[in-house]
């Protein structure tokens, strides 16, 4: 019996359940799954693959990065499956072999760069040094109208015109090289798919198969033609990334397809059943950051059928997708309703919000037109990005102002005459140094990165990369505009706030008590630290933790704008943690607002778990946007709502209610939701393996929570149920 | 501002159960009725209250040296006890308890305290439609607060909501209503004896009060109760519709079941809950009720 489209995306959901407990029966090593679902699928049991090495540290530079890639390529396993349209799957990625790192050599280590080095430990700053990825491409523009077949022209024409430059010269032939072991996979797929096609029995699988052979056939030369093949397309470019160094930008889907899906519709090619089926296809072949909504570059309402479709095609799946909606002022409330409908439904934390004025406004800030930042996506965990014409280093440099603070604290302590005030103006000053550090360091990546891992699989989604023969990361773009996220604003707040109540206002212990308190983790001050947890926190409303909060950011956004690096590159300022709460956690000992020594610090610009026993919903929301940085990145604000409070058509307009206000009115930035039954999450704590069905949000992205490490388990579930 | 002061002993931010969207709720201290199944038992008294929660203490022993009465003691079973006849709820444990198992229900308030919460979520409200609610206890007991209130929250153009039980003389409303956008009735049971024997109070002007307000100028929700042995009864239901039947200002009526989360909060005054066994109605008897309300102008949700 032949199935209907919504059937063959249940069957495909259940393959990638069984799929999920598969890998994780594969690869064993703790903590490897605490990170983005993606779709990749384990391996034959045969499969081999090792890199060959150019020098005698590793895998450097533009001609071997390609070589192995393409070496990858070629043997690597196609996957046909006759349920799904798309074919492709990836099994392996270049980043799982030993790679090498950073160049030994001493013009790749400076001593200015050891410096910078010795800072990054001294504030436990990740420094985005060796970064990769983490901008965004241009398939619309570039890849579906080229095809790799265009795109390999246009890679042999600049060669001819860089002859005469050999580094231009070994970088085109690499980027050359790339293109043709994409083509050489997807030619073994449509080989496989019409190797399955022979066999099958069934009618309607077969004519899949034939088709999924045909269709790709033409794709190894041709630009796609239909919203299928646009979706397959568009799976070829982004998985190949995702192999080549775990790249996730998919990119704004009204933008990518609705020509095609309006073009397939005119000529009766396409239902709307069959394009969300393509649409489910696509998703589960990665889990790659798509956004959806928005408006236009003139303004106005970007919401169209692809918008409608896309929302559905992941209310099909019930998998980790990864699609933001972005708000704004004249959005479709009927599409924003049905979002909100599923987002309760499906319970999966997806979609995420990412309000539209907040991130135009404040990107304006930095010399550019709304028209143009209106078409900066959000394509990453908790980042934006131009396409194809912005470097960026999102979501990879952290300051972790927790370890500013200790910096500070202990300072503090070699002091004759501590205060609030002179511990403030310690903190300003070493966060000051941190952000300095950045902007130096931010510069080393510029110049050397590309000897170390060029961007490959990405260049030639860029505008400029080929056409210059420069790597997207040393001058390959127009525009440079470096993120620095900043972690742990709650921590230090309260940790402020908390300070000046207990020595200075209430005098309930002296700077000596609380001194040594702190150098002992509260051994024996149970009672001071209680004292210390029940000051009035950062998100609670009118508290002095919550003004600290709206000052350190006010002093983080002077120190990154107040100077470009060394350079002249622009740096914009973030909060978020990702989820390195945990591990930035390990390196701060005990702080002032009564955390224990080595504990998580708090999580992107929200406020400490249990901040306040209810209302907690608008208080964080209005508390989350008096800290945004507002020039162009995130300070996402993470909620955890139980199920009820969405209960009824009222239930679904008071959450709608609160987005429209948290990103028109608040000017807020990213919201992500986990919609969340907290016995069940109880349940599941205990007996993971009972729910391999269970999908958590932990920040930016979603995951199976089965699938993640004891740690991580019990952060989320005690984030959950403290708020 | 006023300067108007009250006493609260709470204000919840995104309330989606006390009006329409997004609210405020300002709870207000002091109630006239003692209905057994009461969640917020500390509303009772109009003074400030000791509250006094077990699970939480860390046996700091702080409160015992602290209390200038020596209040607090410890049984031979290790059991911490309030001797709260003597207390004067001085509060002086209570602020020094970093645990958070003693604490102060109640506070005195004034307009504009109470406003700047109140305020900080309006452009949620407009979104929402949405707004401020006072309830309690019984707000009615402190009107010239709560219209002092209501006025500032009106002339800030948020939405007002008065949840009341409604035993007050009828100039508590007059002093109230020129500054409500809608009132919740909290409506318990038609038979006075019943009435007086679960709420403490006769229902003679309760009753008289929602007809008043029935055929008045601000709209109504009446909300009653469900608690199972009480009032959830065909008959009582029946007689609340032919009640509400001649009242046309009513725009819903809600039917609430009953829930024990009251019940760790009647300990912590020191007292004994003795409804431990009784149980949140069934959503099909809910229903069911509901089905008494069958003709009437106004929606009933359950």
């Amino acid at each position: 019996m032949m199935l209907t489209y919504r059937e063959k995306v249940d069957v495909l959901r259940q393959q990638k359940e069984r799929e999920t407990q598969k890998k994780l029966k594969t690869f064993t090593r703790p903590g490897f799954f605490d990170t983005d679902d993606k779709g990749w699928v384990v391996p034959p049991e045969d499969w081999a693959f090792e890199l060959e090495w150019n020098h005698p540290s590793g895998v450097f530079g533009p001609k071997a990065w390609a070589d192995n890639f393409y070496r990858m390529l070629d043997v690597h396993p196609p996957y046909i499956d006759p349920y799904c349209s798309l074919a492709g799957a990836y099994m392996d990625k270049l980043e799982w072999h030993s790679w090498g790192g950073w160049r030994p050599e001493p013009e790749f280590n400076p001593p200015a760069l050891g410096e910078l080095r010795e800072l990054h430990r001294t504030y436990d700053l990740v420094s985005g040094l060796g970064g990769s990825h983490h901008f965004h491409h241009d398939v619309k523009n570039i890849g579906f109208p080229l095809g790799f077949g265009g795109i390999l022209e246009k890679i042999r024409h600049y060669q001819e015109i860089h002859r005469d430059d050999p580094e231009k010269l070994e970088f085109l032939q690499g980027e050359e090289t790339v293109v043709r072991g994409i083509q050489l996979w997807i030619r073994h797929n449509a080989e496989a798919a019409q190797a399955a096609a022979a066999i099958q029995e069934d009618p309607d699988l077969k004519a899949n198969l034939e088709e999924i052979a045909a269709m790709n056939f033409r794709l190894i030369d041709a630009p796609p033609a239909t919203f299928r093949e646009a979706c397959q397309w568009l799976t070829w470019f982004l998985v190949q990334s995702s192999i080549f160094n775990g790249s996730g930008a998919g990119g704004n889907l009204e933008e990518l397809l609705t020509d095609f899906y309006e073009a397939d519709l005119a000529a009766g090619r396409i239902t709307e059943d069959e394009a969300t089926y393509h649409l489910a296809c696509l998703f589960l072949k990665d889990t790659q950051y798509y956004e959806i909504g928005g408006v236009w570059p003139d303004g106005t309402d970007r919401t169209n059928a692809v918008s409608y479709m896309a929302i559905e095609a992941a209310h099909w799946l019930k998998i980790p997708t990864a699609l933001c909606l972005r708000v704004h002022e004249t959005i479709d409330r009927a599409f924003l309703r049905k979002s909100v409908k599923y987002l309760f439904e499906d319970k999966c934390g997806n979609p995420s919000y990412i309000g539209d004025r907040c991130m135009v406004e404040g990107f304006m800030k930095n010399g550019y037109t709304a028209e143009v930042a209106r078409t900066r996506a959000k394509v990453g965990c908790n980042w934006c990005a131009l396409p194809g014409t912005e470097y960026t280093l999102n979501d990879v440099v952290k300051i972790n102002m927790g370890k500013v603070f200790e910096v500070a604290l202990l300072e503090l302590m070699e002091t004759e005459e501590p205060s609030v005030d002179l511990m403030w103006q310690l903190f300003d000053k070493h966060l000051d140094i941190a952000i300095d550090t950045i902007k130096k360091t931010v510069d080393f990546q510029y110049d050397l990165q590309h000897f170390m891992r060029p961007e490959m699989a990405l260049n030639f989604m860029c505008h400029g990369p080929i056409e210059r023969g420069l790597d997207v990361s040393n001058g390959g773009v127009d525009n440079y505009n470096f993120c620095i996220d900043f972690v742990a604003l709650g921590t230090v707040a309260d940790s402020f706030a908390s300070m000046e109540r207990a020595v200075e206002d209430e005098e309930v212990m002296n700077w000596q008590d609380l001194f040594s308190a702190l150098r002992e983790d509260w051994e024996g001050r149970e009672d001071m630290r209680l004292y210390m947890k029940s000051i009035p926190r950062y998100g609670f409303g009118n508290t002095r933790a919550d003004e600290y909060a709206v000052e350190i950011v006010n002093r983080l956004n002077y120190h990154t704008k107040k100077c470009n690096t060394p350079k002249g590159f622009n740096c914009i300022p973030g909060l978020f943690s990702w989820a390195n709460t945990i591990g930035m956690g390990r390196a701060v000992m005990a702080t002032p607002n009564g955390r224990k020594a080595y504990t998580p610090v708090t999580h992107g610009a929200n406020p400490e778990p249990g901040f306040r026993e209810s209302g907690a919903l608008t208080a964080m929301g209005v508390a989350v946007a008096s800290v945004q940085p507002r020039w162009g990145n995130t300070a996402p604000i993470q909620l955890e709502i139980d199920p009820v409070l969405a209960k009824g058509e009222e239930g679904i307009d008071n959450i709608m209610a609160w987005l429209l206000t948290y990103c028109n009115d608040l000017g807020g930035s990213l919201v992500n939701i986990n919609i969340i039954d907290k016995e069940k999450l109880l349940d599941a704590y205990e007996h993971p393996e009972r729910y391999p069905d269970l999908i958590v949000r932990i920040t930016g992205f979603s995951v199976y929570f089965s699938t993640l490490s004891q740690d991580f388990r019990k952060l989320v579930v005690e984030r959950i149920i403290q708020n | 501002m006023n300067d108007e002061r009250g006493v609260i002993f709470d204000i919840q931010r995104y309330c989606v159960h006390d009006g329409p969207g997004i609210r405020t709720t300002v709870f207000l201290k002091g109630c006239n009725l003692r209905c057994f199944w009461c969640h917020n038992p500390e509303s009772y008294r109009t003074g400030q209250d000791l509250l006094f929660y077990p699970n939480k203490c860390i046996a700091c022993g702080k409160c015992f040296t602290l209390c200038p009465l020596g209040c607090h003691s410890l049984t031979e079973e290790g059991e911490h006890r309030i001797d709260r006849a003597r207390c004067t709820v001085c509060g002086v444990c209570a602020k020094r308890c970093f645990a958070g198992a003693l604490s102060l229900s109640g506070k005195e308030s004034s307009v504009a305290e109470v406003m700047k919460t109140v305020g900080a979520d309006a452009p949620f409200y407009r979104n929402s439609e949405g707004g401020l609610t006072c309830s309690g206890g019984e707000p009615l007991l402190q009107a010239s607060f709560v219209a002092a209130l209501l006025r500032e929250a009106r002339a800030q153009r948020i939405h007002t909501a008065l949840d009341t039980a409604g035993n007050v003389p009828w100039e508590a409303f007059e002093a109230v209503l020129p500054h409500t956008s809608l009132v919740l009735f909290d409506l318990k049971c038609m038979d006075p004896a019943r009435h007086r024997e679960v709420t403490g109070a006769d229902n003679g002007r309760i009753l008289e009060n929602l007809a008043r307000l029935g055929k008045g100028k601000v709209p109504l929700w009446v909300r009653i109760p469900v608690i199972p042995g009480v009032n959830d009864t065909e008959e009582n239901m029946v007689a609340v519709a032919a009640f509400l039947r001649a009242l046309p200002m009513i725009r819903k009526l809600e039917l609430l079941p009953y829930h024990a989360l009251g019940a760790s909060k009647h300990e912590s005054l020191g007292g004994i809950y003795e409804h431990k066994e009784l149980k949140a109605p069934a959503k099909e008897r809910l229903q069911e009720l509901a089905g008494c309300f069958a003709g009437a102008d106004f929606p009933v949700t359950a």
